[in-house]
């Protein structure tokens, strides 16, 4: 039985998932690292309290375990500091399998078809934890999974925001501004590739780019997805829209930070378009996928059951 | 990489793999396909970024009958996109029955079936925005939709298909983004084609001259490439075809004089007045709106088999607002715009209104629907505002539901293919000395056969199966399909394709016969007209062209 150390901080939604999917193999223990058990949290798994940033709890964390998974996923401080942690670790046990978990982010504004061994480019803060993280990782026994946009069950701003805004009819078909290509990778196919990441051997720090061989943009991505959620019909987004949407992205953040101690209130403030979410709608570039595809074996799920899903669990929080 | 001409040194010669000549709808295509694909690609495009006099008086000629024709310099635009500048975004594939070699419409047949193009209609789709390619009620609708004549049978027309509504799609403004990002591509605005130089035995292009206008210094470029094509609109196809004699001397590939004949647009026209006996709440002739956003309206389509059976062209009709000029639709709107005739310039005038006078008890029954209905005049301009001046994604055409079940009948039919019908160059030269064209089209009797004989039947049907009542004259039906002329900016047939090069100008991957480096991407190249509006065509086989010179080079 290989004993596997999950954490996420934060929302730890992807953690959450690892961490459920891992009960189902007869040859993992999953240990799930926060200070809170997530509710979300399947009762197979054991809950190990600690803090995730703590260099001496990381330590004596990975001393009892043969693998660690980590699911970081939005606070670039949190990114950095649970990295720190989790490599000086590492160091002492230099046979024990980490799994990073990383994104496309790093890539920065780069358009093209991009393997792993694209140069990286940080332009925001983000991105710049992503890529400190990962040359933190660049001597131990990692496997980086580079994400794409994450979508599915659990995947709040792909998935449960976009829903949002196709539903209110704020997205919808963008025209030029949506000729970006949506690198998407649906949730359970980023939980597969953590899991293949943990067997397969022989793997010192290895790169993986992972999103599905479907390549769309994000117009496509858009009508699709509305339709699957009964968001009809489909909107066209007019330029002009779009430019409103950005100068109002500021004022509706501030109104969600004030209202932000109650959950009640902060429903009720419509969900901010950022600019940077506009930049990625036509970002041009593909991610590279075949070396997932030939020594993870990744199949992905296909773009159709995935929105169907995702819509689902939509409709279902509603 | 964008680039005027008119910035660049006085001489260039560049060289490219594939040449595009034209930034239209199949120009830009061609380009956006060919991105990523190896090869160097280089449009050359007349015009700039917005419509400039100058470079459209370029297309000026004459016409030899001007009640039959527009002239050409109308509804063509020279310049980045073309006429998808201007176009109105109607989009629908043409059937199998069109490509079918057919006894009865004479010289037709193309020499290849629908099935080599289907693979590309649904890229072609996407490429005009004009959503699923999905063109019949129940492809494209996963719901129960009303009928459009309610227990409205005929063993002559579906009433099934569709007609779907790009944005309308300007190519310029919707794709010139992603031409000007790729690496591959180098756009050239102001580039004049003057010049198709071929080789000594007239096998092969050997190179184009480009200019920029005399008022911007006359420029050149010239460039060799792999590849040439020709991507312009129909007449233009046939005007450079036929300028460049110096080495064939009837023009490129018009050994048997062929270019610039089989001139074909659409007969299209307004008739009669279609009366239904049930309540309007049983017929809808408006736009359903599929669930990806796109405007979509059912027609009235001329069965295969009884264009076989009856040995006539494709025809397909819509039901329209009752004639304007008729106060009986009691619509206030159709009645304000009657009212508003002096108001309205010429040209519009003519379709709404025809040439009729006004009478005094006319214009006061007119007055009188104003009067009862202020607000569905008021409704009616908001909703053009609203769904038309300012939304991306237009309402289509203007639609009024009448206060009476009474319509009118808006038809477009295929125009067979005539010999007789062509364009010539004609004694008068452009800026760069370039001759300009004179267009003499011409229809058939067998264009009024397929007219009358379609509306015919369909008058029948409507009597037999009790929805209704279609009066019409049939002596004026001529008359009626040739009142505003050739249908405007589908220009089809110049260049057309086929195995014998005695009867067409391109083979069936669309290069020049004899020449073996120059393709055309246009509706010049249509053997025959279908009754579908070209764009979604010209697309696909832009298409279908960039993946025949991927695989070729």
């Amino acid at each position: 039985m290989k004993r596997v150390l999950v954490f996420g901080g934060d929302t730890g939604v992807v953690a959450t998932r690892v961490a459920n999917a891992l009960t189902e193999l007869e040859w993992a223990h999953p240990l799930f690292a926060d200070t809170r058990r997530p509710a979300m949290l399947n009762a197979h798994v054991e809950h190990v309290p600690f803090i995730i940033t703590s260099p001496q709890a990381m330590m004596d964390a990975m001393r009892d375990v043969d693998a660690v998974i980590s699911c970081v996923e939005n606070n670039p401080d949190l990114i950095r500091q649970s990295a720190t942690a989790l490599f000086n670790a590492a160091q002492r046990f230099p046979e024990k399998r980490v799994v990073l978990f990383s994104s496309m982010a790093v890539y920065g504004g780069q358009e093209g078809v991009l393997d792993e061994s694209a140069a990286l480019n940080a332009v925001d803060d983000y991105a710049a934890a992503r890529i400190d993280a990962e040359s933190m990782a660049a001597n131990s026994n990692t496997v980086c999974l580079r994400g794409g946009v994450e979508y599915g069950p659990g995947s709040a701003r792909w998935s449960g925001l976009i829903a949002r805004l196709l539903m209110s009819k704020r997205l919808g078909d963008l025209g030029a501004a949506g000729d970006g290509y949506c690198n998407l990778l649906f949730m359970d196919d980023l939980v597969d590739a953590m899991i293949k990441s943990l067997q397969l051997t022989g793997m010192q720090h290895q790169v993986f780019n992972l999103c599905s061989s479907e390549r769309i943009t994000w117009n496509e991505y858009l009508i699709r997805y509305g339709v699957a959620l009964g968001a009809v019909p489909v909107k066209r987004i007019s330029r002009r829209c779009l430019k409103f949407e950005t100068r109002l992205a500021i004022p509706l953040k501030i109104a969600e930070l004030i209202l932000g101690q109650s959950n009640a209130a902060r429903l009720h403030v419509p969900a901010a378009i950022s600019p940077a979410m506009i930049r990625t709608f036509n970002q041009r570039i593909l991610m590279n996928t075949s070396k997932a595809e030939h020594l993870l074996g990744m199949k992905w799920t296909p773009l159709q059951t995935g929105l169907q899903t995702a819509a689902e669990w939509v409709r279902d929080a509603v | 990489m964008q680039i005027d001409l008119r910035n660049m040194p006085a001489t260039q010669d560049w060289k490219t793999d594939v040449c595009i000549i034209g930034a239209g709808a199949a120009g830009i295509t061609l380009a956006l396909e060919l991105m990523d694909s190896g090869l160097d690609v280089l449009v050359l495009e007349s015009g700039g970024m917005k419509a400039e006099p100058a470079t459209q008086a370029l297309y000026a000629g004459t016409v030899s009958d001007e009640h039959l024709h527009s002239p050409p310099d109308k509804y063509r635009q020279r310049r980045l996109g073309g006429s998808t500048t201007i176009w109105g975004g109607r989009c629908m594939p043409f059937d199998e029955i069109d490509f079918e070699s057919r006894s009865y419409v004479a010289h037709s047949g193309w020499p290849m079936a629908l099935q080599e193009l289907q693979p590309f209609y649904a890229r072609a789709n996407q490429l005009c925005e004009a959503g699923e390619y999905a063109y019949t009620i129940e492809q494209a609708f996963n719901r129960p939709m009303r009928p459009m004549i309610a227990e409205f049978h005929s063993n002559h027309f579906t009433t099934n298909t569709l007609e779907r509504f790009s944005c309308p799609t300007d190519f310029a403004a919707r794709y010139g983004h992603l031409l000007r990002a790729a690496k591959n591509v180098r756009l050239v605005l102001h580039a004049n084609v003057t010049r198709i130089q071929l080789n000594g035995d007239g096998l092969q292009v050997e190179s184009i001259t480009a200019s920029t206008l005399p008022e911007h210094g006359n420029k050149t470029l010239v460039v060799k490439a792999r590849h040439f094509v020709l991507a312009t609109g129909g007449i233009e196809v046939a005007r450079m075809l036929l300028a460049n004699r110096d080495v064939h001397a009837g023009g490129i590939g018009n050994h048997h004089d062929v270019v610039g004949r089989y001139y074909m647009c659409h007969l299209a026209g307004t008739v009669g007045t279609l009366t239904f006996r049930r309540s309007l709440s049983q017929v809808w002739h408006g736009y359903d709106v599929s669930d990806d956003g796109v405007y979509c309206r059912r027609r009235l389509a001329l069965r295969p088999d009884v264009q076989r059976a009856q040995g006539i062209g494709n025809f397909i009709a819509r039901l329209h607002h009752p004639r304007i000029t008729l106060p009986e639709h009691r619509n206030a709107v159709l009645s304000l715009l009657y009212l508003a005739k002096p108001l309205i310039p010429y040209e519009y005038g003519k379709r709404l209104y025809g040439e009729e006078g006004t009478p005094l008890l006319t214009w006061l029954k007119h007055l009188r629907n104003v009067l009862a209905g202020p607000f569905d005049a008021a409704g009616f301009a908001w909703h053009m505002l609203r769904d038309r001046k300012l939304a991306e994604r237009k309402f289509p055409s203007i639609i009024i539901k009448p206060k009476a079940p009474l319509f009118s009948l808006d038809f477009h039919a295929e125009q067979e293919p005539n010999p007789a019908s062509r364009i010539t160059l004609g004694n008068e030269r452009d800026a760069l000395g370039i001759p300009r064209v004179n267009v003499d089209w011409r229809y058939t009797s067998g264009d009024v056969s397929t007219v009358s004989r379609a509306i015919a039947l369909l008058a029948g049907d409507i009597e037999q199966s009790g929805a209704g009542t279609f009066d019409y004259d049939p002596a004026s039906l001529e008359f009626e399909m040739t009142r505003y002329g050739a249908y405007g900016g589908h220009h089809i047939g110049t260049a057309r394709m086929g195995i014998d090069e005695r009867s067409s100008v391109v083979n069936a991957d669309c290069r020049v016969h004899g020449v073996n480096n120059l393709y055309i991407s246009s509706a010049a190249v249509f053997p025959t007209s279908s009754q579908a509006n070209p764009t979604l065509t010209i697309v696909a086989l832009a298409l279908r062209m960039a993946a025949h010179l991927r695989n070729k080079t």
